[in-house]
């Protein structure tokens, strides 16, 4: 039942083949029996979860017609906010913060009748990319338990993975959705800046994070994101533009469209295993009738540098709230307010916060900021541009996730930088605010391997419709772990 | 002592009278209970959003544009990062390098006294902040009330162009009349409505570049702020004629012992590490937009004096008295339109009696208790010699704590006056009865004793006796008498 799409439960459910009380359940026994292992929870609602299942089952049977998702479970990634449940952000900081209120697409999510299975484990504040930094420790990969998820939205991939949740909600500010998705073998899609309010979404860097669906296919994640997109009064950046029915045109004819390579993303940085199965996703889209063509994106190769001046400086000023004033960690017995300030956020935030939070403030000082944060600020409109004049030539940027599979853990967390290059390829599509998806393209080592496509300004619905397509007559996507070895 | 220039610019923060705050939907309302108007947003929960109000963007246009700004119609917010207990988010959002209001000139001349304008380099908009007390019940403890926090000010910033403690009070008052002509704010100095800061230098001559300025903080009423700009100027030609140099810094006002203090030095400046706000796009304002709010703009403030000035041929000053304050120049007219005394009579008793009771009472004509109407009712009993102007007087005090109207006060106090012709002849030949000596000596030619005998009615009617009929009356019997 775990490996069944979207659709297919919600046909389930409808024909009555199962409820959803008997859904959650079959699910939360899967998150006891199998998440020991894999961490990919950091919070288990079994018991909202069920009484909210009892209130669907009971739609189910007095309506007739219902949203496709209701009865359906989720889990939502711990840094949107969710009413009366933690939400820690899997920091120290927020470890006994219950928030008041649902974000936006918690609440669309919740209202279209999903029932939410509980909060799944991330990098602390979204930073990093391979949920290692989470306080309540790493996600593992289910492919492989010595391997990372990939973050920061590691347990929300991992669960899905693991088929522990059917879909999850996770966030991508520099790959976020994305590296996890590809590391763990599933769909993901980031869509443009501002298609799904923010609000509710504690902010990592303002300017580039954008919330996202994660599931099997791209078929589920066109019913998730028709959900979770769309205006929001209270976020401001929020686009008022109609929301496609996605799910509704995935068999739209794409005869002739126009895919480009980015030579810039093709290189010898780019694991040779990696190469050879892109080359095969790259076979299928020939088959499928599209013109494959070398792009440049001149720029692209100073994503990396930019995002990391650009995220830091947001992240040093969104995480000044966190001061052990009115909620969150404060310390023991402060000896006056500077005492109080310092030694809470000594306290509460991890390494690799502190280190972005010190980088933010450096570069956004009065000294520093010509050159580096406008300067950073100008090079991201260059790549802007770099995308504009590519989708000039192309409809489509077919490119690598990540330049490597998920690597073992504890390799890389004592060498940022290195841990910052796996967002290599993914950085870009964050700094230009287009919609950009991830989805299983085969295997290397036994691990799983992703490919990327980046559309235009809110062609979320190209993006999908490929991906459907090409899922439509390959079966990369519908491979699954082995858990049995992970029972206790 | 040699002579010296002074230089002073002013920083003005409004809070603007929006119904709720500048980024959230909380209310504004004064004297809440604490933090029962501190919403999500205004406590800093993660994953708020601020939303920008468009009715405080709308009244700092309309300031604009009664300053003769322009009118920035790109504008953005930034973020000024620092830490503070009643700063919730860790930064502010204001507006740095790209203010909505931009060049303007105020006129100050009503409250100067004289031609005078001011003017302004800058106006922007930016959240307040909440209220910290540390005066709490338990030892080492502080209290936070975030009630304020995020409520919209506009700060209002002048060209280092002012002489004089004077004419940085009138610029003050000039501010306040004009916000209080486009309704944006109340302008209240004691509730913190209207805030200032100072910026002083003094150099030898207008000709020398400027010197180095001071900033002085925490001056929250018109008094304060005459008092610590003179002390700061004594303080820095004391420092400049025995040798010293004035040092770049921010000085506190301490109204209690009157005199500014050390608050931190140009080294010890915070890095606000100001940068645009991401959660908030662009503010494009479009000509459509200003265009249909240069539309509401009232009457200002000049243009109203001058209409007084024409239209009532009022004195200046009571011109000047009446329009500093748009209710009281409302009331003025209402006034006017109703009652047959002139238009001076009215500002008479306006800027004179009124003005003098209310001071009494502590009180300002925003609290009065009297309607127009019954004021016009009041002068009317007066130009119409029921009642003597003494009586009114008294009558006008009565209507602070009575619930009377003025011809019912008239009857229960027993003001009329005396008109009839009778009443007032026997009156005053009960007077010249009882002053034969003095009668005498009028009749010789002492004509001065005239105002004596007229006294001498007026006390024996308690003041009730129509001046002008005695006089008149007065005038015929003592003429019979002098003819024998």
């Amino acid at each position: 039942m775990h490996q069944l799409t979207l659709s297919e439960m919600s046909k389930m459910l409808k024909s009555k083949t199962c409820s959803s009380t008997e859904l959650t359940h079959y699910f939360l026994e899967r998150i006891e029996k199998y998440d020991k292992k894999i961490n990919s929870f950091v919070t288990v609602c079994p018991e909202s979860a069920l009484n909210a299942a009892k209130h669907a089952d009971q739609l189910l049977s007095t309506h007739q017609s219902h949203h496709p998702l209701l009865g359906i479970p989720i889990a939502h990634k711990d840094l949107f906010s969710t009413e009366g449940i933690r939400t820690s952000s899997c920091s120290k900081m927020l470890a006994e913060y219950i928030a008041p209120y649902d974000a936006t697409c918690v609440e669309r999510l919740k209202t279209a009748g999903m029932i939410m299975l509980g909060k799944t484990n991330m990098d602390e504040f979204a930073m990093g990319s391979s949920n290692e930094t989470s306080y309540f420790g790493p996600c593992y990969n289910p492919w492989n338990l010595d391997h990372v998820a990939g973050g920061s939205s590691g347990g929300s991939a991992a669960a899905v993975a693991a088929g522990l949740v059917p879909a999850t909600t996770g966030t991508d500010t520099g790959g976020s959705i994305r590296l996890p998705a590809a590391y763990c073998g599933i769909t993901g899609i980031k869509p443009s800046y501002g298609r799904i309010s923010r609000w509710g979404m504690t902010a990592f860097a303002s300017s580039l994070d954008q919330a996202g669906p994660m599931a099997r296919t791209a078929h589920d994640c066109a019913l998730l994101l028709e959900t979770m997109s769309g205006h929001d009064p209270k976020d401001a950046t929020s686009l008022n533009a109609p929301v496609p029915q996605y799910s509704e045109h995935l068999n739209d004819p794409i005869n002739n469209l126009r895919i480009g390579l980015p030579q810039e993303f093709f290189t010898k940085d780019l694991d040779p295993n990696i190469q050879d199965v892109l080359n095969q996703v790259i076979e299928q889209f020939k088959h499928m009738g599209m013109n494959v063509q070398t792009i440049s994106l001149p720029n692209a190769n100073l994503s990396i540098p930019i995002y990391y001046i650009l995220a830091p400086a947001e992240a040093s000023s969104n995480l000044a709230r966190f001061d052990g004033i009115r909620y969150g960690y404060q310390c023991d017995h402060p000896e006056n307010i500077e005492d109080l300030y310092m030694r809470t956020r000594d306290e509460a935030f991890g390494d690799e916060v502190k280190r972005r939070i010190i980088v933010g403030t450096h570069v956004l000082a009065s000294g520093s900021y010509n050159a580096y944060y406008q300067k950073a600020q100008k090079i991201r409109a260059l790549i802007k541009h770099d995308f504009d004049r590519a989708f000039d030539q192309v409809d489509l940027i077919f490119a690598p996730t990540s330049p490597t599979t998920a690597f073992k853990v504890g390799e890389k967390l004592n060498d940022p930088v290195s841990m910052y290059l796996s967002d290599i390829y993914t950085t870009a599509a964050n700094l230009a605010s287009l919609p950009a998806l991830t989805a299983p393209a085969g295997f290397s080592n036994g691990l799983p391997v992703g490919f990327q496509l980046i559309a235009p300004h809110l062609q979320e619905q190209l993006l999908l419709q490929v991906t459907h397509q090409l899922q439509c007559i390959t079966d990369a996507h519908q491979h699954h772990p082995t858990l049995s070895n992970f029972e206790e | 002592m040699a002579h010296w220039d002074i230089v002073i610019g002013l920083e003005v923060h409004l809070q603007l009278a929006t119904q709720s705050k500048l980024f959230s939907s909380a209310s504004t309302a004064f004297g809440a209970k604490p933090n029962a108007q501190a919403s999500f947003v205004d406590l800093a929960l993660p994953g708020i959003l601020p939303t920008l109000n468009q009715e405080a963007v709308n009244m700092a246009i309309l300031f604009g544009l009664s300053i003769n700004a322009s009118i920035n119609q790109d504008t953005i917010f930034s973020r000024k990062n620092y830490f503070y207990p009643d700063l919730p988010k860790g930064y502010q959002i204001t507006q740095d390098a790209h203010p909505i209001i931009k060049q303007g000139v105020l006129d100050i001349s009503m409250a100067y006294g004289a031609p005078m304008t001011v003017e302004i380099v800058r106006a922007h908009l930016e959240e307040d902040a909440g209220q910290s007390s540390h005066d709490s019940q338990q030892a080492g403890l502080s209290a936070i009330n975030l009630n304020r926090a995020g409520i919209p000010l506009l700060e209002v910033v002048t060209a280092p162009v002012m002489h004089s403690s004077a004419e940085a009070v009138a610029f003050l008052k000039s501010i306040r009349t004009l916000a209080r002509y486009l309704n944006i704010s109340t302008g209240n100095m004691q509730e913190g409505a209207m805030r200032c800061d100072a910026n002083v230098s003094v150099r030898k001559t207008q000709e020398d570049p400027l010197g180095t300025r001071v900033e002085i903080k925490n001056i929250n009423s018109f008094k304060f702020v005459e008092r610590a700009i003179e002390y700061e100027v004594q303080r820095q030609i004391e420092t400049l004629e025995s040798g010293g140099t004035v040092q770049q810094e921010t000085r506190l006002y301490d109204s209690k012992n009157n005199l500014t203090q050390s608050m931190r030095s140009k080294e010890d400046a915070l890095d606000y590490r100001y940068f645009p706000d991401p959660d908030l796009p662009h503010v494009r304002i479009h000509n459509d937009e200003i265009k249909a709010l240069e539309a509401t703009l009232p009457e200002l403030p000049q243009a109203k004096c001058d209409r007084f000035l024409n239209r009532y041929e009022l004195k200046t000053e009571e011109a000047h008295r009446l329009c500093i304050d748009p209710d009281f120049s409302d009331f003025f007219e209402q006034c006017v339109a109703q009652t047959c005394a002139t238009p001076q009579t009215v500002a008479n008793w306006l800027c004179g009696e009124y003005l003098n009771l209310l001071k009494q009472k502590e009180l300002t004509h925003h609290h009065t208790p009297i309607t127009a109407d019954t004021f016009a009712t009041l002068l009317d009993q007066i130009e119409k010699n029921m009642i003597s102007g003494a009586a009114g007087k008294v009558i006008l005090a009565q209507l602070f704590s009575s619930t009377k109207g003025v011809i019912e006060l008239i009857e229960s106090m027993g003001l009329a006056q005396i008109s009839d012709t009778e009443t007032l002849s026997a009156m005053i030949q009960t007077v010249l009865n009882n002053n034969p000596s003095q009668l005498e000596a009028y009749q010789a030619g002492k004509d001065k004793l005239f105002g004596y005998f007229v006294g001498q009615v007026m006390k024996a009617s308690k003041g009730r006796a129509n001046p002008n009929q005695v006089n008149t009356l007065l005038h015929k019997m003592l003429s019979k008498k002098s003819t024998p």
